[in-house]
């Protein structure tokens, strides 16, 4: 029994630390890649066209004929306020609608990068340091509340964002802490503790 | 029958404990000048001590659980780790104790876990990542990198270009010059020196900056607050705030304008001139611009909601 468990901690210890392929799989997938799109590419071309067609039509519809029906008082204030219109608020108009593109990308990109972040964390034995809070190995828990305080300022960077979409500092600090993230899940993947896995679940 | 059981024990024990004991090291080898170093380091104390020989020596002691020591030299790249197992459990006990000899001019790249790192009087491409290990610099030029996660980072007299990172880790800084990039997220950032660039991303620590030489200034904070002393070159600044309270204090009148942007909840300060905010209309959003002397240089200074003083 002692042997098998021995041969069994050796196994492991003969594991690379990343999870990577043994042999370059690229060549190998390339050819069946670039065999099928120029396959389909016939046939997905027009779906593009009416895809594009659709939502260009989608977004003139939302801005310029989506109009909630004016009341006569507030129609006649808007036509004085039209009149009145000037250069600024045309500017205004469009930035805002400048920003509300920006904030669906924003919104696009965390929805992105989080599905990144949950494919680290999906796989339990590669960050099983981060599942070890009983565990006090205190590094282990310095990663883990860094990545904790990472999710937290990314979320508030996220919603400054929001309502400074042009800001690019804030862009350059959002993309920093992203990266940082996905780096600090990798470097967690190569620490040298043991694997140990939890008995009764997940204790995320 | 138990005594002797004991007397018997005693010895193996003693064995034992010499086996796990530090197995000592003091190796040295020539290099070539501008060489390549690569250290890693997982756990205990290192220190870099420049001198002007174009060889490298480590002296110290290995890692109790040590599974050898390289250090490889194939011309111009020069390899130096203490092995671990793969795996291990236990955290930082002592670890490697080693004292490294390193020629003045090199590019370095050290990575470690645990690991305390402290370099000093060293030149060229430095790069340092740790994770929960802490970074104590002194007197580097070139262009250095010092990352951490958890661990804090010392610096002094540094020079040329800078980044220092950490997430939440605290970042002391003094009698550098150059130019100087700071990350972090929750550590506090402290720094009173003579840079002339200065590019500051912060998400909730604090800022505290005496930077009397500053030419040009970036700054994005989320919540933390920044309180910043700045010489009169200043002639462009961009600062940005979220709810953080900003305080720019300069050391005389500065030749800037100012174009300050309070938000919908903030508030502006101004003690530099007699220029008073302004109200925006249909919102409760505060502006203000003004020139102090002959507003030569350019400020901007924006907030959600954060208070804004110049002074």
């Amino acid at each position: 029994m002692s042997t098998k468990k021995h041969d069994l901690d050796y196994l492991i210890g003969t594991l690379p630390p990343e999870i990577a392929p043994t042999t370059d799989l690229w060549n190998g997938i390339k050819p069946h890649l670039t065999s099928q799109k120029t396959h389909q590419n016939n046939v997905v071309r027009p779906l593009w066209a009416i895809a594009a067609t659709f939502l260009v039509c989608s977004l003139l519809w939302l801005t310029q004929w989506r109009d909630e029906p004016v009341r006569p008082q507030e129609q006649t204030l808007t036509q004085v306020q039209t009149a009145n219109v000037t250069p600024a608020t045309i500017d205004t108009s469009a930035s805002v609608e400048v920003d509300n593109h920006l904030i669906e990308l924003i919104n696009q990109i965390a929805q992105t990068h989080q599905s990144q972040l949950d494919g680290f964390i999906r796989n339990q034995y590669t960050v099983s340091w981060q599942l070890s809070a009983n565990n006090n190995e205190h590094i282990q828990t310095d990663i883990a509340k860094a990545l904790a305080e990472l999710e937290s300022a990314s979320v508030q960077v996220q919603a400054a964002l929001t309502q400074q979409p042009t800001n690019q500092q804030l862009w350059q600090l959002w993309r920093w802490i992203m990266q940082r993230q996905i780096t600090l899940l990798q470097q967690g993947q190569k620490l040298p503790f043991t694997h140990t896995r939890p008995s009764k679940g997940n204790t995320l | 029958m138990s005594s002797i059981k004991y007397a018997l024990l005693a010895p193996l024990m003693a064995i034992s404990a010499l086996t796990i004991a530090a197995e000592p090291v003091d190796q040295q080898q020539d290099v070539a000048a501008n060489s390549n170093v690569s250290i890693k380091v997982q756990r205990g104390n290192v220190e870099f001590i420049s001198w002007d020989n174009n060889s490298i020596q480590v002296k110290g002691e290995l890692d109790e659980l040590s599974k050898g020591f390289i250090f490889d030299v194939k011309g111009n790249t020069v390899v130096i780790e203490d092995k671990l197992p793969r795996s291990y459990q236990g955290g930082n006990k002592q670890g490697s104790q080693l004292t490294i000899y390193l020629p003045t001019q090199l590019s370095l790249d050290a990575e470690g876990v645990s690991a305390d790192y402290a370099l000093s009087k060293l030149s060229g491409q430095i790069a340092i990542a740790l994770v929960s290990g802490n970074i104590k610099a002194k007197q580097l030029s070139g262009s250095s990198k010092l990352t951490t996660v958890s661990g804090n980072i010392n610096s002094e007299q540094l020079s040329g270009k800078i980044k220092l990172e950490t997430v939440s880790g605290d970042i002391d800084d003094k009698d550098s010059q150059g130019e100087a990039e700071f990350r972090l997220v929750s550590g506090e950032l402290d720094t009173h020196s003579d840079f002339t660039q200065v590019s500051i991303d912060q998400v909730s620590g604090d800022i505290e900056a005496t930077l009397n030489q500053i030419n040009q200034i970036n700054m994005v904070t989320i919540s933390g607050d920044a309180d910043l002393n700045l010489g009169t070159q200043l002639s462009k600044g961009h600062l940005e705030t979220i709810s953080g309270d900003l305080t720019m204090a300069f050391s005389a009148a500065p030749n800037l304008s100012f174009m300050i942007d309070g938000g919908p909840g903030g508030r502006i300060n101004n003690q530099l001139t007699d220029d008073k905010p302004v109200k925006k209309k249909y919102s409760s959003s505060q502006s203000l611009q003004f020139n102090s002397l002959s507003g030569d240089g350019q400020v901007n200074i924006n907030t959600i909601s954060g208070r804004i003083s110049v002074k």
